[in-house]
């Protein structure tokens, strides 16, 4: 475990929330890469279970990141991790909006979107990878995430009742 | 700036457990319910990937721009920050100079 360095932790969320296009879940692999295999501020099994108590938790996705936040160094975790988000992403993003706004049919903000569109994918798919290596450690939780994944695609039911049977399989000693 | 945080790290966490120990020792149990809800919090990523994917069109690309993300990112670990600046701007020309 290394000592945890609040103002280069401060550093590396605000270069990392001017990156995240296509929302919170594509830094979920570099804040992983930062945390865990860098720094080794958490095990990587204490990263995917805070990752998946904000996920259960109610409010916004981008919730696991001042978690994990808080995790680390407590409010001033949280600040430090916040406050990169706050206050030049959502400038950034209100700037871009009401300029995409302004012009819908501009090609350049066309050609942004669409050209940023698999690289969000690519990242997502990272993270999804990283989360389902670091939780699933037998067929046991394969058949959970399959399962999940299957119901979905299938079905516009809420999250939380798939959660529900995640915690429920944890129960009865299935993972 | 060096603090000791994982001491004066708030107490009302879920998952306190395994936070002040040593990387890799657990001192608590944690919660049986965890393990298969990680699970499904993987699952609603990957559904999140193919959902994405599923709109995407169907020409190489972009599908060579998202592999890419996916392996320097994923596979080689190398800083978003770098991966970004490598493929965002070529990814946003190539688009708005061939579509």
């Amino acid at each position: 475990m290394e000592e945890l360095d609040l103002g280069a932790l401060f550093l590396q969320f605000l270069i990392l929330w001017f990156l995240a296009i296509g929302g919170p879940s594509t830094i979920f692999p570099d804040i992983h890469r930062y945390v865990v295999e860098a720094h080794h501020l958490l095990t990587g099994e204490q990263f995917a279970e805070i990752y998946t108590v904000a996920q259960v938790a109610p409010g916004p996705n981008a919730m696991y990141v001042t978690l994990i936040g808080w995790y680390l160094a407590g409010w001033k975790g949280v600040v430090a991790t916040i406050i990169p988000l706050l206050i030049p992403a959502t400038t950034l993003t209100m700037l871009v909006g009401h300029l995409n706004e302004r012009y819908p049919d501009a090609p350049i903000f066309r050609a942004i979107r669409r050209g940023l569109m698999p690289i969000t994918i690519g990242l997502v798919c990272a993270g999804a990878m990283i989360l389902m290596r670091t939780v699933n450690h037998d067929w046991h939780g394969y058949l959970i995430t399959m399962v999940t994944v299957a119901v979905v695609l299938r079905k516009p039911w809420n999250p939380l009742w798939l959660f529900a049977g995640g915690a429920l399989a944890g129960i009865l000693g299935f993972v | 700036m060096s603090l000791a945080p994982r001491s004066s790290r708030p107490t009302s966490m879920p998952i306190k457990a395994a936070g002040s120990v040593p990387t890799g020792v657990r001192t608590l149990k944690r919660p049986p319910t965890l393990g298969g809800m990680s699970s499904v919090a993987a699952g609603l990523l990957v559904a999140t990937v193919i959902k994405l994917a599923a709109v995407l069109p169907r020409q190489w690309r972009p599908w060579i721009f998202g592999a890419l993300a996916f392996i320097g990112v994923g596979v080689m670990r190398w800083p978003l920050l770098w991966v970004m600046a490598a493929l965002a701007p070529w990814a946003i020309f190539a688009t708005w100079k061939y579509e």
